[in-house]
């Protein structure tokens, strides 16, 4: 692994369905810590995801994993390598516990193989026994450790995408995508769900990228935030630069964000000469 | 890595229900394989005859096939309907190479092996297709092996299958006719108890929650790190095994093969006993059998109307228990009649 390389590195990234060109030149660099991703809906956040998890294939443009170029590897393989993800919408066993479900996002860590399960060797089932301990200390972090061995649909949604989180993070990736892990969470939920995520970016150096359309939230949480819209990055930089970009609030903020957010005294500055020319 | 606080741990595993049933689902499985290894020898209602001998025997050899394909069905969420196909390929091939000369249980394994190869191949192009469309592919895979069966003999001389007009079986297992000894329904017992073993062990585990994602959450598996096309290679695999080896059973335990009986009705019957027992339980194959077997037997006599009380009681037994018979307990537990057993104090014996 190359220390000088950044954790996770989209170079001139295009992709196509069809004829419509989804993402059109996408250059990123992510650091350690929490990366906000933002922009209007269909701009193609979640298509970067899908491009970095391996689901979709770029027609041009690299992913680089430490300085490591993903093409051509599986999603699985990429799992493996020390990328995780979670969904919009959760994608959890429902009949299967918390537990289990958090268990899946091990799955490319077991050594021992599924005949060895099946002769139930002692080092297959030390190895489950040790699994189980990680995921449960994961949960711990996310307050579902009481729920563990509740049915995943016994959960409300908010606690159900907590969990999609908590087995995305359990393999300890070096990348996480969190893909609207706040949108549908109740404001305890959400406290819940930053105080996990604050504790492991300070106890390791996980990159985060987060997509989300709560921007207070993307905010106050993130140092660096990209801005996507129609398949191209129109902004990048802290939250001060970005929130008062004209382009970012002539495409997805809108005028007045930046007022709103001082009001609500989130301690984000704001002058007159940064309005935009043409604000009303 | 995890500091140990003060907290005490916390359990890593589900706690399981305890009683006097609850302690171990062993002990419930060694209950149910003692009553059934004692059922044929019992002296009431003609059980010790050969009439219950070659109905306890089917309802063996059908649950064991039945388990194959609910790894396949339930948990793996793969509709792949060549079932019946493996099953005539183990019935046929077991007899075939026994004829020449293989003993029995080897032949029966080779058998397996095979299918479970063939089941692997065609689950290549099977994992790219989902739904209805795996189930038309895998439909006439299945119908292929039976007209190959069928077929076969008008080209090559050495497949005897007997073609269309079918071949009787030699005898190798004892059915227990004149009071002999019951080595088939024996033989079938000790291989449904190590299938049912397997598949207790495969679906607890790792196995099991990995086939239930490649079940549940699908083009999700991927980017959470599970290569599903090799856990549906695998279900397909296993099956066809298990396939394979109930109809070796199968052949000894009918002793006259014809391509007609394995045809579209037998996986029909299989899907039958696969839903009224419960999809993706592990006690649903037996519950499914048993059912259908005996709601059959015991409806003999009413040759043409049969069919018709057949199909009512499945619509009856479907619609009062969507989920199938091992969806029985869980359904009494949840419901308000079963919260009031809970209350009464012999309950705590039972651990419902």
């Amino acid at each position: 692994m190359n220390a000088a390389a950044a954790p996770l590195e989209l170079r001139d990234l295009h992709v196509a369905f069809g004829g419509n060109r989804v993402l059109e030149g996408v250059d990123l660099t992510f650091g350690t810590g929490f990366n906000g991703l933002i922009g209007p809906n269909g701009a193609g956040k979640t298509t970067i995801f899908n491009v970095i998890s391996g689901y979709v294939t770029p027609s041009q443009g690299d992913v680089f994993l430490a300085g490591e170029d993903l093409a051509g590897r599986s999603q699985s393989a990429r799992v493996g390598a020390g990328i995780g993800r979670t969904f919009q919408a959760p994608r959890l066993i429902l009949d299967a516990t918390v537990m289990e479900n958090a268990l899946l996002g091990l799955q490319q860590s077991y050594r021992w193989g599924h005949l060895a399960e099946l002769l139930r060797l002692p080092w297959s089932r030390a190895e489950e026994r040790q699994a189980r301990g990680r995921c449960m200390d994961m949960l711990e972090r996310f307050g579902l450790a009481e729920m563990a061995h509740e049915d995943a649909d016994s959960l409300p949604l908010g606690s159900q995408k907590i969990v999609e989180v908590a087995r995305a993070l359990v393999a300890e990736p070096r990348v996480v995508l969190l893909d609207e892990p706040a949108a549908g969470l109740g404001a305890d939920d959400v406290t819940v769900l930053l105080r996990g995520l604050r504790g492991i970016a300070a106890e390791s150096d996980l990159c985060m990228i987060i997509i989300e359309h709560d921007l207070q939230l993307v905010t106050s949480l993130c140092p660096h935030i990209a801005v996507l819209d129609f398949g191209r990055i129109i902004s990048e930089g802290g939250p001060d630069d970005v929130t008062h970009d004209p382009a970012v609030i002539e495409a997805y903020l809108g005028h007045g964000f930046a007022a709103r957010l001082e009001a609500e005294s989130l301690g984000v500055e704001m002058t007159d000469s940064e309005t935009p020319a043409g604000a009303e | 890595m995890s500091e140990t606080g003060t907290a005490p741990p916390r359990p890593l595993y589900k706690p399981r229900a305890r009683g006097v049933f609850g302690y171990s689902e062993l002990v419930a499985v060694a209950l149910l394989f003692g009553v059934a290894a004692l059922l044929p020898h019992l002296p009431y209602g003609g059980l010790n005859g050969p009439y219950w001998h070659g109905v306890l025997t089917g309802i063996l050899i059908h649950t064991i096939s039945a388990m194959g394909f609910n790894l396949l069905v339930g948990w793996a969420g793969q509709l792949g309907l060549a079932h019946a196909g493996f099953f005539a390929l183990g019935a046929y091939g077991t007899t075939l190479l026994y004829e020449d000369g293989v003993p029995y249980l080897a032949a029966m394994v080779i058998l397996g092996v095979i299918c479970a190869v063939v089941g692997v191949v065609i689950a290549f192009p099977a994992a790219r297709l989902k739904g209805f469309f795996l189930a038309i592919a895998t439909l006439a895979f299945g119908e292929l092996l039976v007209k190959l069966i069928e077929l076969g003999p008008e080209m090559w001389d050495w497949l005897d299958t007997g073609a269309s007009g079918g071949r009787s079986v030699k005898k190798v297992f004892s059915i227990g006719e004149s009071n002999g000894p019951l080595t088939l329904y024996f033989t079938a017992l000790i291989i449904l108890l190590i299938t049912y073993l397997v598949m207790l062990v495969l679906t607890r585990g790792r196995m099991g929650r990995t086939l239930k994602a490649v079940k549940d959450i699908d083009i999700a598996t991927g980017p959470i790190g599970i290569a599903s096309t090799r856990y549906k290679l695998v279900a397909f695999g296993i099956s066809g095994f298990v396939a394979a080896i109930a109809g070796g059973l199968y052949a000894q335990d009918i002793r006259f093969l014809s391509p007609a009986s394995f045809k579209d009705n037998m996986l029909v019957f299989m899907l039958v006993i696969l839903v009224l027992g419960g999809v993706g339980r592990i006690w649903g194959p037996l519950l499914g059998a048993m059912f259908y077997i005996l709601i059959r037997e015991q409806l003999a006599s009413f040759q043409i109307l049969r069919l018709i009380i057949i199909g009512i009681a499945l619509m009856i037994a479907i619609l009062a228990l969507p989920y199938g018979f091992a969806s029985l307990p869980s359904r009494v537990r949840d419901s308000r009649f079963g919260q009031h057993l809970r209350n009464m104090p012999l309950a705590r014996l039972f651990t419902l």
